[in-house]
């Protein structure tokens, strides 16, 4: 122990959900190889397997998408991969934080308010989203999967969509008391099913009513359509606000959900 | 106090001397069905778990059977005959699962128990040895496997889908898949250190998963390519489950057995020892 | 299992008549480049309960999982009922129980099921196991939370747990690496006594432990091991005897007058064996005669803030042989 005398920080320096995301960045150093392995393995294989080698079969079978099958389905893929990273990182680390490693209680023993907190999470997951989304686009542009420059867009839509499904599953992480078994029934009964009826692989008008209104609901679809949007256009401003307004929806509702829980569990 | 001599020790004896003679003494009891018992009492309560599982390949096939078939168009299927797109990956879909499935089994949740729950420290505290709870596991793995593929299998025959009286041969084809997959799992779970490496598990088989020719014929591919999914192991189970369903089955099914055969007698070999390694030391 | 499984539970009754259970000599356990246990030689008599005393890192785990059969011993030889660990664990295992010094219950199952199933592992049959789990509940206390699952018992019921289910094959040694650390006062009692009935009941004991007042309570004999060799042996009162002396003074002194205290005290010394300690906050004298010692310290005119005369311990004789300061 050193008798040197440390100087309080000044009152000024508030703490803010910017130092939580500080923490995540250097708890990432441990993890980060599998994270950058991850990163670049799956955007790849789905590009190449299901954008270039299916599309060689879809293609031979007449142009009905009016692009080449890579170029429609690569921006699908790219949301889709949002929401599949958003709803893992909200889940079971947040979880460990509350439950096993319970790091969050030890930030709110410091100056950190259970919002910050909260929002700091949430901060790292849009922070990881933002570059996972920019490497993806350069993998598909890699491959021919981009026709315009207005795809860059594409990474902003997918970043909402990832969030505003992220602050959802961060309130139910701050929910759940058990061993995480709500989050199995929620990777299989909603973001599996998720990806596979919101429009990622072919147009929604090839599903059947239900499925349709099934995709209507899911934040996926209308991801879906805002990134496929700039990727090849033809969206309406209307409807792309449309899809801007009910995601929107989504993760004002979910932050504000996802705070009030996070308050509940970490005061208790 | 005073031990009763087992009595199912002298009764193992005949089945242990077998794989006493290829493996170190004191690997095998010859009692992993207990290992079995355990799961089984576990699951009861938690049949969710289980029954959710089922769920994944049916939304696979509903999703892209339905949406893609127009896109696709007529595929050829084993024989060069034509076939629905549907009936195409149906087959497919039941081998990855498989293969899933088992994968799932026998790193994650082995992975859990060895390093976190310490059970096979405590299994291995008793007169079993590492083998009876390579076995026990792989066998559970096995019935989970089994249930999932007759549940498929029922869907699919509901769905009109069989083509010929040889699909119920898909049923021991696609335990022997998850067989292999499991013993080759548990052995690369019993290197691993930290659950980053868990992570690499998905590195290998989501490609494999996605290129071994689910979703399309691998004509697609070109030839260097093409030969590389042919040594993977998925590609011998969707040929070997398509074909079955197809009732086309010419001399490859044999090379696709004696595949899987190798592949689970490796991995349950690298398992045993590495077991041994690891708890035993 | 190992080799004709038949023969050895016929010789079985022939192993019994040996007088040593478990003996080992020159006993050495080496990791890569880190000797854990060095060279050690003991035998543990029939009955008898026998403990393994030592600072953290000693090598007593090292030793207990080397006699559980779950470690292959590095050099030397251990015979446990008369067989060699090495190509008949799973025989000596069987008649083993094992509490290890971290709970490993299955917590996916319920209390019940743990010594259920445990028994199972044994390969013993479903009809013997339903009154030996009643039996072995009711003997750990546990028989109210028999459907209970066990993540969210007691560290005492969990530990009462751990010995019930070690007991399940009704084993001849039972092996107990640190049973009681971690655990409160009346949890610690009532695992004595159910250690105590054990031995009563004729099963030997082997354990591990740093609390001294476990090993007076429960040891025969036992060995202090300390960097992986043995370095004192004998039952406790023989170890205080030959380590200690009978009583030991502590005089407690103004703070920093300690140490001029036992500079001036160490002639009052006379008898054979008598020494002094100067700790930071007191004075202790290893005399045979403790009032007379502090008798002395008042004739020489040092008059300490407080004084305290006790019995020699075990811990005395812990701290000589092993050292004050820590160890990891």
């Amino acid at each position: 122990m050193g008798t040197e005398v440390v100087a309080a920080p000044p009152l000024s320096a508030r703490p803010s959900a910017w130092r939580v995301v500080e923490y995540q960045l250097v708890a990432a150093r441990r993890y980060w190889r599998s994270m950058v392995i991850l990163g670049v393995i799956t955007p790849l294989t789905y590009v190449l397997a299901l954008g270039v080698g299916l599309g060689v079969v879809v293609d031979n079978n007449g142009r009905q998408l009016g692009v080449p099958y890579l170029v429609f389905v690569a921006p699908a893929f790219l949301t889709a991969a949002a929401l599949q990273i958003a709803a893992a990182d909200a889940s079971f680390p947040l979880m460990a934080g509350f439950k096993w490693i319970r790091t969050f209680h030890g930030m709110v023993s410091t100056p950190l308010t259970p919002d910050q907190v909260c929002d700091g999470q949430l901060l790292w997951i849009a922070v990881r989203l933002i570059v996972n989304s920019s490497l993806y686009l350069a993998i598909m542009a890699a491959f021919g999967g981009t026709q315009r420059w207005w795809v860059l867009l594409a990474i902003p839509a997918a970043t909402l969509t990832g969030m505003a499904f992220a602050s959802m599953v961060a309130a139910l992480a701050a929910v759940l008391e058990n061993e995480g078994n709500g989050f199995n029934v929620l990777f299989r009964f909603v973001v599996t099913p998720m990806f596979l009826f919101s429009g990622t692989f072919y147009p929604i008008s090839q599903l059947p009513d239900w499925g349709r209104w099934l995709a209507y609901v899911s934040p996926l679809w209308h991801g879906t359509e805002l990134a496929r949007g700039a990727g090849i256009g033809g969206l309406s401003a209307a409807a792309a606000i449309g899809h801007i307004a009910y995601l929107m929806v989504w993760l004002v509702s979910g932050v504000l959900l996802a705070r009030w829980r996070f308050r509940v569990r970490l005061t208790k | 106090m005073t031990l009763e001599a087992p009595p199912t020790i002298a009764a193992s004896n005949a089945r242990a001397s077998i794989a006493l003679r290829v493996l170190p003494p004191g690997l095998y009891a010859g009692r992993g069905y207990v290992v079995l018992e355990r799961a089984f009492r576990v699951y009861r309560r938690s049949w969710m778990v289980i029954f959710s599982g089922f769920f994944e390949p049916l939304f696979y096939l509903f999703a892209l059977g339905t949406g893609l078939h127009k896109l696709v168009g007529t595929v050829l299927g084993p024989g060069g005959h034509p076939i629905s797109y549907t009936a195409f990956i149906a087959p497919a879909l039941l081998a990855s699962s498989a293969m899933n499935g088992a994968v799932y089994d026998s790193t994650m949740n082995v992975f859990f128990k060895m390093k976190y729950a310490k059970l096979y420290d405590a299994m291995l505290a008793t007169s079993l040895g590492p083998l009876d709870v390579a076995l026990g596991e792989i066998g559970w793995a096995l019935f989970r496997g089994g249930l999932y593929a007759a549940g498929f299998m029922i869907v699919m025959l509901v769905m009109g889908l069989m083509a010929s009286a040889w699909a119920v041969l898909m049923l021991p084809a696609a335990l022997l898949i998850a067989c292999a997959f499991g013993a080759v799992g548990m052995a690369v779970t019993s290197y691993m250190k930290s659950f980053q490496d868990l992570d690499l598990v998905q590195v290998a088989i989501l490609p494999m998963f996605l290129f071994s020719g689910t979703f399309y014929s691998l004509s697609v591919y070109p030839a260097w390519l093409r030969v590389v999914v042919e040594c993977l192991p998925l590609h011998h189970g969707i040929a070997m489950l398509r074909g079955l369903n197809s009732g086309v089955l010419d001399g490859a099914m044999i090379a696709h057995v004696a595949y899987f055969l190798v592949m689970a007698a490796v991995g349950l070999v690298v398992t045993a020892r590495r077991l041994d390694r690891l708890l035993l030391r | 299992m190992s080799a004709p499984e038949t023969a050895e539970v016929l010789a079985r009754n022939s192993d019994e008549a040996a007088e040593a259970l478990i003996s080992a000599q020159g006993l050495t356990k080496r990791f890569a480049d880190f000797t854990a246990v060095d060279g050690i030689d003991f035998d543990v008599r029939r009955g008898e309960a026998f403990g393994f005393l030592g600072p953290n890192g000693a090598g007593k785990s090292s030793t207990m999982r080397m006699i559980g059969c779950v470690a292959p011993v590095t050099a030397g030889t251990l015979r446990i009922l008369g067989r060699d660990p090495a190509t008949q664990g799973p025989a000596i295992r069987a008649r083993l129980g094992v509490v290890p010094q971290q709970d490993t219950l299955d917590l996916e199952l319920t209390v019940r099921e743990n010594l259920y199933v445990y028994g199972r592992y044994f390969g013993m049959s479903r009809a013997a196991l339903r009154p030996k789990v009643d039996e072995l509940m009711d003997f750990a206390q546990l028989s109210e939370r028999a459907n209970a699952k066990v993540e969210p018992l007691s560290g005492g019921m969990k530990r009462r747990l751990t010995i019930a289910r070690s007991l399940i094959n009704d084993p001849e040694i039972l092996l107990l690496d640190e049973p009681t650390t971690g655990l409160d006062p009346q949890a610690r009692h009532v695992l004595w006594d159910r250690l105590y009935r054990l031995k009563q009941a004729g099963v030997t004991l082997v354990l591990t432990t740093h609390y001294m007042d476990e090993a007076e309570q429960l040891c025969d004999r036992l060995v202090v091991m300390d960097g992986g060799r043995i370095v004192a042996e004998g039952s406790p009162q023989e170890l205080i005897a030959a380590h200690s002396t009978r009583e030991v003074a502590e005089l407690r002194f103004a703070p920093g007058a300690n140490a001029a205290a036992a500079e001036r005290l160490s002639a009052a010394l006379t008898g054979d064996r008598e020494r002094i300690e100067a700790l930071p906050d007191r004075v202790l004298l290893y005399v045979a005669d403790g009032e007379r010692a502090v008798a002395r310290s008042h004739e020489i005119d040092l008059f300490p803030l407080s004084s305290l005369v006790r019995r020699s311990t075990l811990e005395d004789v812990f701290l000589r042989l092993t050292g004050r300061s820590l160890v990891d």
